[in-house]
């Protein structure tokens, strides 16, 4: 028996959604802090940099349609699609996770030889998953509410707008913070410096599927011929 | 009728204007109350001078034909008698003691004011007009009509609905019935002399320069504090969305005036404050259709970094920690894997 070299790890449909999630978030995130740093002077060149503050707003909307549309879709994807349906169960947080967790802390600081198995979503995966999602809904229900701040105003009062408004500008930078800064470590830079092709080829290699996620290799060919 | 009055007054005084005499000359006819006269358009013009008025003015020592100095004969019909101008005296390099406001003439013909002037609208203000023509006094003098109390009304002659405005606003009432000095009348905001058109980028009240104009006292610590006036909305303005767009050319973007008023500036308590909680629909709806009460509920202002801000405090706090939090628990991360990773590579060493 041949094993084959590489096996597919996302399909086209998945890289396609991850590619405009990440185009939607790149320009979500530069015209909006564009304007959260109006003040200083970067602030001020990526503002000029979009053609000015109104073609910044048009900027940042572009980046929420991209994002509602690709969010929207993620969602009819997980419930209609087997492909989809089975990759969303993959992703619920399970009681093996926070025993992974445990497991590879104590690795990490040296007082266990012991590494944690993973399946095909390891738990840090899991939690950047989630984090997108919480991040993503609460970022689209307030945007959506200063997007149409007459109307919101009107319904819900200024005061509450005001708290909209605050939570939207401080959830970006959390969101930056653990998507664009950690979800980057964590998957890229930290083992497959500069960055891991997977997100683009969809391959990953058997070699690399059994050491980082044994259970799912285990799965596919079989626990029978380890060596 | 009239006409005729006039040349049978100056027909009485048929000697030439000469020396010492002249004012004594002159103020016969022209101290009379009812003395006019008739422009070819039909109008009639005052021409009563008010001797005791001039003889308190700075130019008390001055004769009428230093100024005047087209009135050649008595009586003067028939010879054309224009406005003063008060260059004649007033230049660089005049004798000492003389005021020569050189600059002042460069910003006047720049101004609304002078413009207009060149352009022959007979409306438009020369000197006289603002500093008075034979009650003419230092701008300190409380008599002189361009001493701060006096502005408005000198102002309010030609800007009418302005002046009726602005009297019976906060500043108004300060300046005019109190006596504040430290409120601005229409120069502190419009300009002395260099007075622009609002539609200029470079008027002291262009939309774009507005929340500059007007900061200049409401951001001064010391002064706001005398009249218990918050600081806090120079500060929040400039970084509320309003103040941004306003700050990147969206002259559409509310500045102060927008909400608070112009010459109708009242204390946000006062009913018939724009920016009062019971106006605020309307002054909103303004800008922003379908504006109605929820428009007053909550904070304008608002400081996320003051406590009086509320719950909005609290969820900046909030996110302020756990994003900080985030980052800590991100480095530590960092930190084991590469603390790991060196001790790996040790052991593979040994």
């Amino acid at each position: 028996m041949t094993e084959p070299l590489y096996v597919e790890r996302f399909t086209l449909n998945e890289r396609i959604q991850h590619l405009i999630l990440l185009i939607a978030v790149v320009l979500l995130l530069v015209s909006g802090f564009a304007l959260k740093y109006a003040n200083t002077s970067w602030g001020r060149f990526f503002i000029e940099l979009q053609g000015g503050f109104q073609a910044r707003g048009t900027v940042h909307r572009i980046g929420a349609v991209l994002l509602l549309l690709v969010s929207v879709y993620h969602f009819f994807y997980i419930l209609f699609t087997r492909r989809g349906h089975e990759q969303f169960l993959e992703l619920i947080p399970r009681l093996k996770d926070w025993r992974d967790f445990k497991v590879s802390l104590s690795h990490t600081l040296g007082a266990t030889q012991e590494r944690p198995r993973f399946g095909r979503f390891n738990y840090r995966q899991k939690l950047q998953y989630w984090l997108v999602v919480g991040g993503v809904v609460s970022m689209e229900v307030t945007g959506l509410m200063l997007w149409f701040h007459n109307e919101s105003i009107a319904v819900l009062s200024k005061g509450v707008l005001d708290f909209v408004y605050v939570f939207h500008s401080y959830e970006a930078m959390l969101v930056f913070t653990v998507i664009v800064i950690w979800h980057l470590y964590d998957m890229h830079l930290r083992e497959h410096f500069p960055m891991d092709p997977v997100w683009l080829t969809g391959k990953i290699s058997v070699e690399r599927l059994e050491k980082e996620h044994p259970l799912e290799y285990e799965r596919l060919f079989g626990g029978e011929d380890k060596k | 009728m009239k006409r005729a009055l006039v040349v049978i007054l100056t027909l009485l005084f048929f000697v030439p204007i000469s020396g010492e005499g002249a004012i004594r000359k002159c103020i016969i006819c022209h101290q009379k109350p009812g003395i006019k006269k008739v422009l070819p358009s039909g109008a009639e013009v005052s021409v009563y001078v008010d001797r005791k008025l001039l003889r308190a003015s700075s130019h008390r020592r001055l004769k009428c034909q230093d100024c005047h100095i087209d009135v050649t004969v008595i009586p003067h019909k028939g010879i054309k008698i224009g406005r003063v101008h008060c260059n004649r005296c007033h230049y660089q390099g005049a004798p000492k003691g003389i005021p020569q406001p050189d600059s002042i003439y460069k910003k006047y013909w720049d101004s609304v004011h002078g413009k207009k002037v060149k352009a022959g609208d007979p409306r438009a203000p020369w000197c006289q007009d603002c500093h008075g023509g034979h009650g003419v006094f230092s701008p300190n003098s409380p008599r002189s009509k361009v001493n701060k109390r006096n502005i408005p009304a000198t102002c309010g002659r030609c800007h009418k609905k302005e002046y009726q405005e602005y009297r019976e606003s906060v500043h108004g009432v300060a300046l005019l019935k109190k006596g504040i000095m430290a409120v601005p009348a229409c120069v502190d905001c419009h300009g002395k002399h260099n007075v622009y058109s609002p539609g200029k980028p470079y008027s002291s009240v262009n939309p774009q320069k507005v929340p500059e104009t007007c900061t200049k006292c409401h951001a001064d610590q010391a002064l706001m504090r005398r009249f218990k006036v918050s600081l806090n909305p120079a500060k929040t303005y400039r970084e509320s969305f309003h103040g941004i767009a306003l700050e990147f050319g969206e002259l559409k973007a509310a500045n102060c005036s927008s909400c608070h008023g112009v010459h109708n500036i009242f204390a946000p308590s006062d009913p018939r404050s724009t920016v009062n909680k019971a106006n605020l629909p309307k002054t909103c709806g303004k800008c922003h259709p379908g504006a109605n009460e929820n428009f007053a509920k909550g904070k304008i202002h608002l400081d996320v970094h003051s406590k009086s801000s509320g719950i909005v405090y609290y969820v900046a706090k909030f996110f302020i920690i756990l994003t900080t939090g985030t980052m800590a628990v991100l480095f530590i991360h960092i930190f084991l894997d590469l603390y790991r990773k060196i001790k790996e590579k040790r052991e593979v060493g040994e």
